[in-house]
């Protein structure tokens, strides 16, 4: 099929209601794909802070769409649903990762693994300006504390750049919540960053 | 001293102002296509048409089942009542001396 022809059938851009994955075959759905990747990494990268992890998820997340998209019923706008997919993919890995840490930490009890423990280097983002980037480091941690909502409500905000109500499209919740998520999330954010500059200045 | 913490903080806060979004790695579609390729033709996509028309083959089969039984086990409830024994025994002329 020419793109041409594709586009006369289902064009992801235009029109938000694909027609059933069943047949939507996969050279079509690469064109999804090359038109949606890097959305969905930033998204990803940003909310895992690690580039592995985050190449990892983002085929989940592809994988999801090509699997569900006979289910896409155009409530919402296809690059909605696709952020949707990626945040929900993001915390399920790291809640994942976190029942991991906790199992892994029982083994670190054990007095042979103590040296084993790994060592999280600090995430910075690719895209951050050279001389922002130990500021960005240091934000990220912040970012990484903040409660799951306020942390999915600012990174689609910082680093997506979506608009208030976009994120509340996403988030499923009103643009006053979104609102008020990102109040708070600033709000924390001053918070952890003078207990970490006193930390610092203590040092 | 407040005011250097606090100019430390915006800085900090203004740090991913101008941010370039990541670019995902150049050998996605490979890999998607090489996982695509690994997922099972049944457990690809059905789409939500073709199981509600299942579902309703299912349901129309099941109902006309149950009609048909209940319209068996009435026969068979009038047909082996005694008065139509009696009748059919008498109505016979053998019988009806």
């Amino acid at each position: 099929m020419s793109s041409k022809q594709y586009q006369q059938t289902w064009n992801p851009i235009e029109s938000p209601t694909p027609k059933h994955a069943a047949e939507v075959p996969v050279t079509d759905f690469r064109e999804l794909v090359a038109l949606y990747q890097h959305r969905v990494f930033n998204t990803v990268l940003s909310l895992l802070q690690n580039r592995e992890d985050a190449e990892d998820v983002t085929q989940e997340v592809f994988i999801r769409v090509y699997q569900t998209l006979a289910t896409f019923k155009g409530e919402s706008s296809l690059s909605t649903w696709i952020y949707r997919i990626s945040v929900n993919k993001s915390l399920d890995f790291i809640k994942s990762k976190k029942a991991k840490k906790r199992f892994g930490l029982i083994r670190t009890l054990l007095p042979e693994n103590e040296a084993n423990a790994p060592v999280v280097p600090d995430f910075v983002h690719p895209g951050v300006v050279l001389e922002r980037k130990e500021q960005a480091a240091i934000l990220f941690k912040a970012i990484e504390k903040l409660p799951e909502k306020q942390k999915i409500a600012f990174t689609l905000s910082k680093m997506e750049d979506l608009s208030y109500a976009e994120i509340s499209a996403v988030m499923e919740t009103s643009v006053s919540s979104v609102e008020s998520l990102l109040f708070r999330a600033k709000q924390n954010l001053q918070q952890y960053l003078q207990q970490h500059f006193a930390q610092e200045r203590e040092v | 001293m407040k005011e250097d913490l606090q100019h430390k903080i915006n800085e900090t806060l203004a740090s991913l102002d101008g941010i370039q979004p990541a670019t995902a790695p150049t050998d996605l579609w490979e890999r998607l296509q090489e996982r695509i390729g690994a997922i099972p033709v049944a457990a690809k996509v059905i789409p939500i048409r073709r199981v509600w028309q299942a579902a309703a083959a299912i349901a129309l089969m099941i109902g006309l089942n149950i009609a048909l039984l209940a319209y068996n086990s009435r026969q068979a409830t009038v047909s082996n009542s005694p008065e139509t024994i009696a009748n059919a025994y008498f109505s016979d002329p053998i019988n009806n001396y």
